[in-house]
Parts: C-alpha cells; sequence; structure tokens
C-alpha cells in the first residue's frame, strides 16, 4: 500500500516538473550544502554558532510545520471539484480507514522530504567534509538533530490540520496551549530546551533531549491519528448571491472576477488559513528572536523588519489563491490565461493589504515606532508587489510546482535573497541616518516597481497560450 | 455561410497524432453530430475549434481563426464540456451570473433569473455548485452555454448524466435552439438520441473522418462499418 502511494506522489512530482528537474533536486540540495560547509566559518564568525545552529534547526522546525499540514490538503482533495482521483480518497469507495490513508500520507511524505531535502543535506556535509573539516560525528549529530527539527514542526502541523477540521474547539485549545508553550519559552519561563528540544540534543548531546523530542513526535503524530474521522462529511452549506455584492467599481471590468476570487476565499475559509500564515511565522519569528539573545534588536525588533518580512510571508497567500479552484470552467469563457493573473495579482494585493497594514500598524505601536509606520508600509506594499510580480512570472497559476522545480526554486531564490536582503540592510541604515534612509529606500523600492513592471509584462507574454 | 470550415486539421500531443487531418464544415443553423468511439478524437477537436488548445491546418469558426482569436471564438460559442467543469465555491446563480457578465450580457440579474426557472434549478440556487449532482452540474454547463444567446453552441457529451426526462427536455430544447436558426455541433456515441436530433453526421475514428452520414442513411450500421465493424458481429 505504502509503495502504491509513493508511486503515486513521484508520478504527481513528474506531472508538475520535468522529470529531469525532479532528479535534479537533490542534487541542487547537495551542491548548496557544500557550499554553505564551506562557508560555515564566516557565517558563525558574523553570527555566533549558537545563532547559527537555532537558525538552521529552527528552520527544519518551521520546514516540517509547512509540510506537515496536509490534513488541509487531503480535506481539499476530498472536497474540492478536482479532476484527478487521489489514493487519499480511497476510503470514500472500499474498505478502508481514513486515518490509515491519512498516516499513509503521512509516512510516503516524510519518505519524500528525506531522500529529497534532509538526507542530500547530509550527503552536501559528507562530500566536503575533507575541506570543511567537520568531524563525522557532527555530520551524524546534525542530520539526527535536524531530522528530529523536522518531525518536531511536521507532527505537530499533522496534529493541528486534524483538529482544525475534526473540532475548532479542540484545534483553539491546543493551538492556544502550543502557543502559551513557545512563548514561555521565549520569555525564559520554560526552559527552552524544553521547548526546542533538538536544538538542546544539538548543543549538548545530552540524551535526555533526544527521548523528549522523539516522545513529543511519536505523541503528536499518535494523537494526529487518533484524531483523524473515519468519515469526511461535508455539510450541504446553502449560500446567497454574494457575488455581485462583492463587484467593486474601482476594479472596472476586473470587477466581476475580482468578486469572484474573494468569494472563493471567503467560501473557502481561506482567510483562516491567512491569518495563521502571517500570525504563526510572526509569532514564531518573534520565538526565535527572543530565544536568540544576541538578536540586534533594531534588526529583529524594528516595524522596518515586519514589513520586510511580512510582505515576504504574504506570498503564500498567492499560492492559496491559484490552488483554490479548479479553473478547467474558464476555458469556455472568453478569458484568457493572462487575464486571470491580473485578477490574482489584484485580488492579492487588495486582500494581502488589508489585512497586513493593520497588523502592521498593530506591531509599529506595540514597538512605540508609529513614525516608521507610513515607510514601512510603502516598504511592505513594494516589497509584495515585486514579489507576486515575480511569482506570476515564474509559476502562472501554477504555483505550486515552485515547490518541486528546482528550476523555479533556484530563480526564485536568486531573484528574492539580493533584494530581499538589501532591503533589510536599508532597514537597518534606517536607524543610523535617516538622509541615507530615504534616499536610498526611495531609489530601492523605484528599482522594485521597475522590475514589478517588467515581470508582469514578461508573464502576459509567457502564460498567453496556457491553459486553465 | 458556413458556421465552421476545418481543412487537413492535425493535433499532436507528443507522438500522439489525436487529430489526422480532419476536414468537415457545419452550416450555418444546422444540428450536425461528431460521432466516434471513445478516444476517437472528438473532444480534440471540440477543443482545438473553440480554441482551447492548437492544432495545425485550416480552422475557421463563424469567420474567426480560433488559433489566432481564441477569445473572440469563444465570445461568440457557446461550449458544454465533457466533464462537467463548474467552479468549486459559487452557486448556480452566481456561476450564471459570472458568465454573463464576462459576456457581456445586459441586464444579468433578469436573465440568470430567466435560466434558472428554464432549467429547474431554483432548488439548487443558493448551493454550492461542488455539492450538486452530476445530473445538476450537467444542466448548469449547458444553461452557461447558451445563456447568452450565441449563434454557434458546441455540445460534447450532452447527455451525459442525465436522466431519461432531461434527456427528452434538452432535445426538445436543442431542437427549438435550431429552429430559432441558432448552429449546433454535438459530439456523442449515444447514436439513438443522435439519430432523432441531427440531419448530418461525421464519423471520427483515430483522428479522421472515416464516413460522412446524411439524413436517411442508417445511421448504426454506417457508423459501425466506418470503425470496423459490421453489425452482425455485434449480434448476440
Amino acid at each position: 500500500m505504502l509503495r502504491t502511494f509513493l508511486i503515486e506522489e513521484y508520478r504527481r512530482h513528474i506531472a508538475y516538473v520535468k522529470r529531469l528537474s525532479f532528479y535534479l533536486f537533490p542534487l541542487y540540495v547537495i551542491a548548496f550544502t557544500g557550499l554553505f560547509a564551506l562557508l560555515f566559518d564566516d557565517i558563525v564568525a558574523e553570527s555566533g554558532y549558537a545563532t547559527t545552529m537555532l537558525t538552521l534547526l529552527g528552520g527544519y522546525a518551521l520546514y516540517g510545520v509547512g509540510s506537515g499540514a496536509f490534513g488541509f490538503l487531503g480535506q481539499q482533495y476530498m472536497q474540492r471539484n478536482f479532476r484527478e482521483f487521489y489514493l487519499i480518497s480511497l476510503p470514500a469507495l472500499h474498505p478502508i480507514r481514513y486515518r490509515h490513508t491519512f498516516m499513509l500520507v503521512y509516512i510516503r511524505d516524510l519518505v519524500y522530504y528525506s531522500v529529497l531535502m534532509i538526507f542530500p543535506v547530509t550527503a552536501g556535509l559528507a562530500l566536503t567534509q575533507p575541506v570543511s573539516g567537520f568531524s563525522w560525528y557532527s555530520i551524524a549529530r546534525f542530520t539526527l538533530c535536524s531530522f528530529l527539527a523536522f518531525m518536531y514542526g511536521y507532527s505537530l502541523s499533522f496534529l493541528m490540520s486534524i483538529l482544525f477540521f475534526r473540532n475548532r474547539a479542540a484545534f483553539a485549545a491546543v493551538g492556544l496551549a502550543v502557543a502559551l508553550y513557545l512563548a514561555g519559552g521565549a520569555v525564559g519561563v520554560l526552559s527552552r530546551a524544553l521547548v526546542l528540544p533538538f536544538y538542546a540534543l544539538y548543543m549538548t548531546s545530552d540524551f535526555r533531549w533526544f527521548i523528549v523530542s522523539v516522545v513529543f513526535c511519536i505523541v503528536t503524530t499518535l494523537l494526529g491519528y487518533i484524531a483523524t474521522p473515519d468519515e469526511f462529511i461535508f455539510r450541504e452549506r446553502r449560500a446567497g448571491k454574494l457575488l455581485p455584492r462583492l463587484e467593486f467599481r474601482a476594479f472596472g471590468e476586473s470587477r466581476t472576477l475580482v468578486a469572484k476570487e474573494i468569494t472563493d476565499m471567503v467560501r473557502g475559509r481561506v482567510f483562516y488559513k491567512v491569518i495563521a500564515a502571517y500570525v504563526v511565522p510572526v509569532f514564531l519569528l518573534g520565538v526565535l528572536s527572543r530565544i536568540i539573545d544576541i538578536a540586534a534588536p533594531e534588526v529583529y525588533g524594528s516595524t522596518l523588519f515586519y514589513a520586510v518580512m511580512l510582505g515576504f510571508f504574504s506570498v503564500v497567500l498567492y499560492s492559496w489563491l491559484t490552488n483554490l479552484d479548479d479553473y478547467s470552467y474558464m476555458n469556455l469563457l472568453p478569458v484568457r490565461m493572462p487575464d486571470l493573473l491580473r485578477i490574482h495579482i489584484i485580488t492579492y494585493m487588495l486582500v494581502s493589504t488589508v489585512l497586513t497594514l493593520p497588523l502592521l500598524f498593530l506591531l509599529s505601536a506595540a514597538l512605540g515606532e508609529m513614525y516608521l509606520f507610513p515607510v514601512a508600509a510603502w516598504i511592505f506594499t513594494v516589497n509584495s508587489f515585486y514579489l507576486i510580480t515575480l511569482i506570476v512570472y515564474l509559476t502562472g497559476n501554477r504555483t505550486y510546482s515552485m515547490l518541486f522545480d528546482p528550476e523555479v526554486i533556484v530563480k526564485f531564490g536568486v531573484a528574492t535573497i539580493l533584494p530581499e536582503v538589501a532591503l533589510l540592510i536599508i532597514t537597518m541604515v534606517g536607524y543610523r541616518d535617516p538622509l541615507l534612509f530615504a534616499w536610498s529606500i526611495g531609489i530601492f523600492t523605484s528599482v522594485l516597481l521597475l522590475n514589478a513592471v517588467l515581470y508582469y509584462s514578461g508573464a502576459k507574454k509567457r502564460w498567453l497560450e496556457e491553459e486553465f | 455561410m458556413s458556421a465552421i470550415v476545418v481543412k487537413n486539421l492535425v493535433k499532436e500531443y507528443g507522438s500522439v497524432r489525436a487529430l489526422n487531418g480532419i476536414s468537415l464544415t457545419v452550416e450555418e443553423g444546422e444540428f450536425f453530430c461528431l460521432l466516434g468511439p471513445n478516444g476517437a478524437g472528438k473532444t480534440t477537436f471540440i477543443k482545438v475549434i473553440t480554441g482551447q488548445t492548437r492544432g495545425r491546418g485550416h480552422v475557421r469558426v463563424l469567420g474567426v481563426d480560433p488559433m489566432r482569436d481564441p477569445v473572440e471564438v469563444r465570445r461568440r460559442t457557446g461550449i458544454v464540456p465533457e466533464t462537467e467543469s463548474v467552479p468549486t465555491y459559487l452557486t448556480p446563480w452566481e456561476y450564471l451570473y459570472l458568465v454573463c457578465r464576462i459576456r457581456g450580457v445586459e441586464d444579468a440579474e433578469d436573465r440568470v433569473e430567466r435560466y434558472i426557472r428554464e432549467f429547474d434549478l431554483r432548488e439548487y440556487e443558493d448551493r454550492l455548485c461542488k455539492e450538486l449532482s452530476k445530473g445538476t452540474r450537467q444542466r448548469l454547463m449547458i444553461a452557461a452555454a447558451f445563456i447568452h444567446d450565441p449563434p454557434l453552441v458546441v455540445l460534447d457529451e450532452p447527455f451525459i448524466n442525465l436522466d431519461p426526462l432531461y434527456q427528452r427536455k434538452f432535445s426538445r430544447y436543442f431542437l427549438k435552439k435550431v429552429d430559432e436558426g441558432t448552429t449546433l455541433l454535438m459530439c456523442t456515441h449515444i447514436i439513438e438520441i443522435a439519430q432523432k436530433l441531427c440531419r448530418r453526421f461525421a464519423v471520427i475514428y483515430r483522428g479522421q473522418v472515416r464516413a460522412m452520414i446524411e439524413d436517411g442513411e442508417d445511421v448504426e450500421s454506417a457508423f459501425l462499418r466506418a470503425v470496423g465493424y459490421d453489425a452482425e458481429d455485434l449480434s448476440d
């Protein structure tokens, strides 16, 4: 059974990306890791050993959080008007329980993430060992701890996503408990090692943290398994005439399709996910930055820093926008792919601005930096517009392919890392030299806007012939 | 004047040639039927002539080349696809409204109300499309194809998922639209229904037109011959 699930996943990957790209992905990871290993001493000299390791292992945990929420996806596969049939829905037709198919997907994805990401990192470290000088013991220790960190986020995310559609009250209660637990570690009420046992294991090599990590993953996985319902009953929903009420004249000819996208978001309950996509990363970022004692407060705590980071996180929203509906019916209408992409961009900018600016306002108030709010709002808007046009150019309406296609990831990485790092550096300058800051942010955001326009024009040509 | 003119149309998916030099003409105001077994190329043919995918060859639909201006072709035609493809989170009322707005239909709300009534969708008008039965979705797709009064409607297996009552009802509806001057091109493999509705037929098999059947001929026998069977081969 697991073999069939693995084959299904493999074929889905191949359907998203070219076969060669799929096989090249671990090689990219190996190469990137090798490069990182060679620069490790410089990075440690700049950031400190503890910070570097926490950032790395924390990154694995966050990656696990993002990967394990397939409870949502599983629900969508069964509920949405997909054209394909997925093995996860087997219990609808055959004598097998959902908790079994969900657990098979859990194991299947774990195998894929391990093979495509975690073990290639080990291979990259091992291959560069003669040059980097890492001990084999530290490579093995890092592999184990990174796997545990990934599992920590992955199993927790699995449990939370299952609870989300099983019982909202349980989801809220467990979510609050987890948030308090993490916050307790951030402010020092709880042992930080207890909050991040995989990190404690790496730093201390104390076997007890291995036990804590493993017990945590087993318990959350088992709870998720037990909580998986035996049947999915989708209550028929009555819905009013929402679409015409959401047609805003300000959007001109696009108003009906923008209204349709917002209707989808309301009824697809994307707003919950969007809030989770903002609040959770901002919260985790806060936890990490509090735990990293040496974090420079003018960077991690600043409104401008959050403006850049929120722009980056909000890109997740676009991914959901493209995955919310099966757009094949648009092949029957007098519209083409660039029309839909334009609608996605408008909707994205509208929704992300409406959701993010209040959050940014609250953050600037909490940090006592209200005077920076207008600049932060401008930085957020330009940055998210730049990022979204880049994603539209690279992925069109198939943004999920970004998760699988190494070519796209590399291009996206190149086109984002440099501008984002530059933007972060400029926001740091803002505290030291306001005049220089004003000039540099003005010029830099203008360049980003110009690039955004170019990406958008390119996207219109690139995706013109694409079927929905 | 001809509504559809196709000459030597070829469509390839990688190494597979789905359409292999198809030529045919559909006159304005006629109810033309494309017959063919599963996988014959009927749906691919429809996708090419409605600009959903590109092919090679000469194609004119209402005087427009769908490979050069697919949006204009889709603006002037209505399409009922083979699979009932509806938006996930809209209600039937909202979907028809969306179609009207995209197609620039004036008095969209009144038009939607009329089609909701005519297509017996009133009791489903506030349910989400994804929750509708297949038959109801199919009725919705047919309503969406006709709602802007197009001069040409392309029907890909329109009777699939419909119960016998609605098969009869829509048969009458299609004939009424033809009487009013609408051109209908229908793909099906249900010969019995096609025979009652259409006057001319083309049999597609392995991406080629294997036979043209005129009114008065025995459609079933001609079809079977065209795809390499004899009626006696299939008798008990």
